[in-house]
Parts: structure tokens; C-alpha cells; sequence
């Protein structure tokens, strides 16, 4: 079997994707929350941490070409303690996947779709990402190409229709409560990006170098695109607004009028959100399954597409219990779990692979 | 066999696709026209312990034969039930109107006074929550009165009243800068922050009340029941604190930069009366601090007029004369907002000017210090207003009437 690849533009639209999915949701209430007017400051330094965090991922990678993340793991730590960490990653994936469809879900059938039961709404999804996953990653790969120039254009459609409603006041004084809320919202957010998603991805790249830039870009221009929403939710609906919303960019979306004449438009706007949650799952899924066989030997993959459909969705019927409590959790718990498989143990893996090749050489 | 399997497989696959098709299009919870009763406007009233509700939901098949006048019914009905949360009065709505009712198209909310005197919030946590609600519905207040009262009233020109109401918000906003277009979000936002308070129109039924609710009123040249707006209702956070008449009104909307157009009158020079009309206004609030770090601010305005009516003998070819009105203007502009500013805070101490914002914006440091004491600290704050009047045009004749007829 001839292994799949995937095109440099391919790759930054996926890692783009990644990004925007679902946090385009929910990020600008927590920023708001904690770093008040400064929100959109929070959130440059959250894109800062989270190039950051490509660049360790692109060391890993360099230090071993051609090999995806649970490959690595094997690699740096040998067989059997990689299989060990690879499990507990592919947990923290179950664990995420689950939480975002549940979140989507909740989205749906709290803004949009009252009458519907939340599991039909997220069963769709998970169809989709199902047949996403049977025909393979490049399939995806060419879903997002397609898809790509309709998020650009909802979305400049919704920053420059909101243009109109911005008060310029609503962001000021800048750094009021001083530098720490600014530090600890955007480390917060950074978390969410879970960038790692793509070491899986990497080796499909044929032109290496090129692959490390549209990783760098892809991620940057998501979170760039999260960072002007979150400005755009400060300047039009205000700190005390945004921080109460379940979902901020929807009530944003919402208050689009246009000369009394373009309105209503957030029923379309919502593409947005769906397109590229439905990317991010997508690839949380592949990741999941590739994982699966990496760590068991298995020879195919397709066996186990179903059965992992199910368990997703289990878990978000089991996770999501409602916004409430996911939104206490995620504050207690989901940042150091997240920190750990962002950002600490790829570091370590990094030093350790640095080490151990020099060692090597000598 | 392999190549059958695969027909059959093939076969099954595109009957799941039929079938899929089938299911996915329809709407889980569809609700055609007929089956809705789109509320126009919404009135909410507190009474001791419950929450009446009234909707005024359009007819829709009375509101196509306005244009013949032959329709004999009225193209609304407004429905009252009350419950302990607003949600569950709508609910019993169920128990008079036939139809389920739909909110995603209010245009206007009215508060009863009461309820406005007793505090809001509770009510905007429900406007806030729920997701049929928008946010770009305008507010009111029914002064002295019950929010239903406004709803009875059928009115002449508008054939459904609350677009009336909502026309009439959107004009007098522009034309008249006496009443207000507030929304909810905005509403919230300045109920929420420390620094600013919000302000409400208040709308009023002119004439006798039980002859609005009926048909006939519509019949009239001269309408027996009428709807005013009635100057701005000022709050501290979430109640009704007390009620500006028309130049307060029209004062505040200057210093909170909510006029577009209004119109005036100055004393002439050779007596008289000089009309002008404000085309464009501008204003910002600058802070100050002064003595003992009290703050002070000054409501800076700049205006653009058109004078539309000199009743009066004065010269107008002169370029003297005229930038005697327009210093004229100033002067007058100055001491009235700053009395009318002053007279506010004093008299009810509720920062609607957003001065406290403003204070937050420029000197943080000193806020946080203020903050929690905003309303007794504002009492003592000196404001003051600084206009800078341009008069444009004079209109299509140069001279005024009256001197032209003394001349000749």
C-alpha cells in the first residue's frame, strides 16, 4: 500500500482548521473573563506560547524524519514505555474529542436547535467524521482545500459587517489590572490549542521544510484569526457580555445589522464554526485511530473506526453532563492535564532526544 | 459472487443514501407561519409577587387589507397572563392564544413603572437567556402607568402599534434627540459597569385610555387616545430612580452623544427670536483631576448648525451677526447643559453620563479607588460643558423676512 500524502497547503489548511475549531467558540468568554479589557492581549500572547509550542514539536520531528508522534514516543523512550505514554495520550484525545462534540452539541441545541435532541446532533457529526475517516486522510486533506476559501470569506464577512458596532472605548483602559490577568488568560487559552495533533500528520509531508513553515503559519493564522474575534467581542458586546456568554461569537454574530438590511445572517455565519469543527474532529480522529494501530501492531485501521465512534460518543454523553460542569472542570483540572501533553512532555522528549542522540554520536 | 456481493453492497448503500435523505432534510422542529404567533411587543409588569405578561402578536391576515381600510378587525391582539417567571406567564399563554408564541421578533419591550422602581434585572436575566430573544429590540418605560396600558392602545397611522412605537424611537432619535434608542445590550453593558448607569425612554397614553383599546380610535382625524414619548427615565443600576422632562432629556443625550438633530432658539440681538437647527454634533467627556485628586469633567461638543427660522430684524448680510448667534448658540448651549448636567446629579446622584467610564479610562489607578463608592463620589464631581457651534447655512433667503418688509 502506497502511503498517503498530503500537499504543504494541505497541511497549513488542516493546521488551521485545528485551530479555529471550536475554540472560535468559546475562547473570547474565558479571556474576557480573566484579562477584562486586555482579552485580545491575552490572547496574542496565547498565540505566542502556542508557536512556542511548534516549535518544540518541530525539533521533535527533525530529530526523527519520517516518523509520526507515537512513533517518536517508541523511538526517544523505547518500545514499551512509548506504547505506555502513546496510551495515555490517545486517552487525553478520547477525553478531547468527546468534550468537543458534546460542546458542539450543546451549542446546537441551545442557540440553534432547541427541539433537537442534543445526541442526534452530534451522532451527524461523528457520521461525518466516520466517513471522513474511511476514505482516508487525504480525502480530508482535500475537504479542507475546498472548504478553506468559505471560512475566510464568512468569516471576513462577520468581522467586516460587525465594523459598524465597534466602540473603540469598550477596550480601554489598556492594562488595567496590571500584567498577571493578561499572563494567566492567555497560558490558559494556549492550552487549548492542541497542536500536537499534527506531529501525527507531519511525515505526510513530502517537502519537509516547507511542511515546518505551513505549520507555523497554519497555527499562526488561526490563532491570529481567534485573536481579532476576541478584540471584535470586546469592542462590540462589551467585557461584561462577553465573559457571560456561553457562546460568545454567536451572540456576536447576532448583533450584525447592516442598515437595518443585513441581519439575521447568523445561521450562515455558524458554517464557520461547523467547517472547521468538523476538520478538527476529523483529525482528532485519524489521530486516535493511528495511534490505536501504532501501539498494537495492527496492520489496518478500518476495524476500529466503529467501534471508536461509539466510544466518542460515549464519552461526550458521559463528559458533557452540562456547560456548568464542563466549565469547572476545564478551570480545575483540564489546564494541567493539557499542559502536560502540550507543552511539558514534549519538551522533556525533546531534551531527551537531543541527549541521546549526541550520545549516540559520541 | 465477489462482483454480486459488491452489487449488492453497492445497492445498499445507495438505499441508505435514499433513506438518509429522507430523514436529514426535515426539520427536527419545524414550525410553519401559520403556526406561530409572531409577538410584536412585549410588556412586562410586576405585581406583589408575579410577573404579568402582555404580548401583542400580529394578526397576520388582518395586516395585508391595511391598504383597503376595509378590514374590520384590529390587526393585533394583545394577550395578559402572569406567572412567577416571565416564562412561565408565557407559557400560560397557551391557555388563551391558539398559537405558540414567537420572539424572535420583538420590536419593542416596555417595563412597567413599577416594575422598573422595583429593579429590572431579574427580568433581563430571562431577555438575556433565552434564544429566540435578539438583543436589537428597543426599551421602555410606561410612565406612570402599566406596561399592558401602552400595548391596548390601537394606533391610526401605524397600522400595528408596536411598529408605531419603533418608528417613532427611530425618528425622535433622529430627529429630536428627546427620547432614546436603547437596546438591551446596551442596557446591560451601562447596568453592569460601575461607572455608568443606564437611561430608558418612557412612553406615555395621551387621552382616554378605554377609548384607545377599541377600533374606533383608528376611525378618527383627531384620535381620542394617542402614544407620547415622554423624555428619559434615569436608573441607578437595575431601578427607576426618577424621570427627566425635555430639556434634561435632550441635555443628556448631548452629553452622552445620542443627538443627530434637534433644534433650538436663541434671543436675538435687536430682540427677537433666532431658530437654529443642530445638524451634527460630536461630544466627548475629558477628566480632570483636580483639587485633592477630585475629579472633574468636561463635556466637550462640537456642533454643526443650520439657523432655520430669524424671527427677527437683524442683519444677516453682516458676518458679525452672524458669529454673534453663533457665540450666541454657545453661551446658551454651555449654561443650559451644564445646569441641566448639574440639576441631574444632584437631584438623583446616578451617573447616566458615563462620566465614571470615562474617569476608569483615563486615570485607572484612581478608579479602583473611587469604584466602590461612584455614587456618593459623583455628587461632588464639578462638570462642566465647553461647545464649539459652526454655523453652516442660513438656509434659501439671506435676509430675514421681517427686516426686508420694514425696509421696503
Amino acid at each position: 500500500m502506497k502511503t498517503p500524502s498530503i500537499t504543504t497547503v494541505q497541511f497549513f489548511i488542516l493546521t488551521f482548521g485545528l485551530t479555529m475549531g471550536t475554540s472560535i467558540l468559546v475562547t473570547p468568554s474565558g479571556l474576557a473573563g480573566i484579562a477584562r479589557e486586555d482579552a485580545w492581549i491575552a490572547d496574542l500572547l496565547s498565540t505566542a506560547i502556542n508557536l512556542f509550542m511548534v516549535c518544540i514539536y518541530i525539533v521533535l520531528a527533525r530529530l526523527y524524519p519520517g516518523s509520526n508522534l507515537f512513533e517518536i514516543f517508541e523511538n526517544i523512550l523505547g518500545k514499551w514505555c512509548g506504547k505506555v505514554l502513546s496510551l495515555l495520550y490517545l486517552f487525553y484525545i478520547l477525553i478531547l474529542t468527546g468534550t468537543l462534540l458534546g460542546n458542539l452539541g450543546f451549542f446546537l441545541t441551545s442557540e440553534m436547535m432547541p427541539e433537537t435532541p442534543i445526541e442526534a446532533t452530534q451522532i451527524l457529526f461523528l457520521i461525518a467524521a466516520v466517513v471522513c475517516a474511511r476514505l482516508g486522510i487525504v480525502v480530508l486533506a482535500r475537504v479542507g482545500e475546498l472548504v478553506f476559501p468559505f471560512i475566510i470569506v464568512l468569516f471576513l464577512v462577520l468581522v467586516l459587517t460587525l465594523i459598524p458596532q465597534i466602540h473603540l472605548d469598550f477596550i480601554l483602559p489598556i492594562f488595567d489590572d496590571g500584567i498577571a490577568p493578561i499572563i494567566k488568560a492567555g497560558s490558559h487559552a494556549a492550552v487549548f490549542q492542541e497542536l500536537i495533533i499534527m506531529m501525527v500528520f507531519i511525515p505526510l509531508v513530502q517537502e519537509k521544510k516547507k511542511g515546518e513553515r505551513a505549520f507555523l503559519g497554519g497555527a499562526l493564522l488561526g490563532e491570529l484569526f481567534l485573536t481579532l474575534l476576541v478584540l471584535l467581542s470586546v469592542l462590540v458586546l462589551g467585557i461584561e457580555q462577553t465573559e457571560n456568554n456561553s457562546f460568545p461569537a454567536y451572540a456576536l454574530a447576532k448583533t450584525i445589522n447592516v442598515g437595518n438590511f443585513l441581519q439575521r445572517v447568523e445561521g450562515i455565519l455558524v458554517m464557520i464554526w461547523i467547517l472547521t469543527f468538523f476538520i478538527k474532529i476529523s483529525l482528532l480522529f485519524f489521530s486516535m485511530l493511528k495511534g490505536m494501530r501504532i501501539v498494537f501492531g495492527l496492520k489496518e485501521e478500518g476495524a476500529l473506526i466503529n467501534t471508536f465512534s461509539v466510544l466518542i460518543i460515549l464519552v461526550a454523553w458521559e463528559t458533557y453532563i452540562n456547560s456548568v460542569y464542563v466549565g469547572e472542570i476545564i478551570q480545575k483540572v483540564w489546564f494541567s492535564y493539557a499542559l502536560l501533553h502540550l507543552i511539558v512532555v514534549p519538551f522533556l522528549l525533546c531534551l531527551t532526544g537531543i541527549i541521546k542522540r549526541k550520545l549516540l554520536r559520541k | 459472487m465477489l462482483c454480486t456481493k459488491q452489487k449488492v453492497s453497492h445497492i445498499s448503500f445507495l438505499l441508505l443514501l435514499v433513506i438518509l435523505l429522507a430523514i436529514l432534510p426535515g426539520c427536527w422542529s419545524k414550525k410553519e407561519l401559520n403556526e406561530l404567533a409572531i409577538v410584536m411587543a412585549m410588556g412586562i409588569d410586576y405585581d406583589d409577587s408575579d410577573y404579568e405578561v402582555s404580548i401583542q402578536v400580529m394578526k397576520s391576515s388582518e395586516v395585508g387589507k391595511s391598504e383597503g381600510g376595509s378590514s374590520d378587525g384590529a390587526p393585533v391582539i394583545t394577550y395578559r397572563t402572569s406567572g412567577k417567571t416571565i416564562p412561565e406567564a408565557l407559557q400560560r399563554m397557551l391557555s388563551v392564544a391558539p398559537r405558540v408564541p414567537y420572539l424572535s421578533h420583538i420590536r419593542v419591550l416596555i417595563f412597567g413603572e413599577s416594575l422598573a422602581r422595583s429593579g429590572v434585572s431579574d427580568a433581563l436575566d430571562f431577555l438575556s437567556r433565552n434564544q429566540q430573544l435578539r438583543t436589537d429590540f428597543f426599551m421602555l418605560v410606561s410612565k406612570g402607568g402599566k406596561a399592558s396600558e401602552i400595548l391596548d392602545v390601537v394606533t391610526s397611522f401605524e397600522n400595528i402599534p408596536a411598529n408605531s412605537l419603533y418608528s417613532s424611537i427611530l425618528l425622535s432619535e433622529k430627529k429630536w434627540a428627546v427620547t432614546g434608542r436603547v437596546t438591551l445590550q446596551q442596557f446591560i453593558t451601562q447596568m453592569e459597569r460601575r461607572g455608568s448607569n443606564p437611561v430608558l425612554p418612557g412612553v406615555q397614553v395621551v387621552g382616554n385610555k378605554k377609548e384607545g383599546e377599541s377600533h374606533e380610535n383608528k376611525k378618527r382625524v383627531v384620535p381620542m387616545t394617542l402614544l407620547k414619548h415622554v423624555g428619559l427615565a434615569v436608573f441607578n443600576r437595575d431601578r427607576l430612580v426618577g424621570w427627566l422632562g425635555e430639556p434634561l432629556s435632550k441635555s443628556t443625550n448631548y452629553a452622552l452623544n445620542e443627538v443627530n438633530t434637534t433644534s433650538g432658539y436663541i434671543e436675538g440681538p435687536e430682540g427677537g427670536i433666532v431658530g437654529f437647527e443642530v445638524r451634527r454634533t460630536e461630544s466627548d467627556i475629558k477628566v480632570k483631576l483636580g483639587e485633592d485628586n477630585v475629579p472633574e469633567f468636561t463635556v466637550k461638543m462640537t456642533m454643526e448648525t443650520d439657523l432655520n427660522s430669524v424671527q427677527s430684524t437683524v442683519d444677516l448680510q453682516k458676518s458679525d451677526t452672524v458669529e454673534w448667534i453663533n457665540r450666541k448658540i454657545e453661551q446658551k448651549v454651555d449654561s443650559y447643559v451644564t445646569r441641566d448636567l448639574r440639576i441631574i446629579q444632584e437631584k438623583y446622584g446616578t451617573d447616566v453620563f458615563g462620566f465614571g467610564e470615562a474617569l476608569h479610562r483615563k486615570y485607572p489607578k484612581l478608579w479602583k479607588k473611587l469604584r466602590d463608592h461612584w455614587d456618593e463620589q459623583f455628587k461632588q464631581c464639578k462638570i462642566t460643558v465647553k461647545s464649539k457651534v459652526a454655523i453652516r447655512r442660513i438656509g434659501s433667503i439671506v435676509q430675514p423676512v421681517k427686516r426686508e418688509m420694514n425696509e421696503q
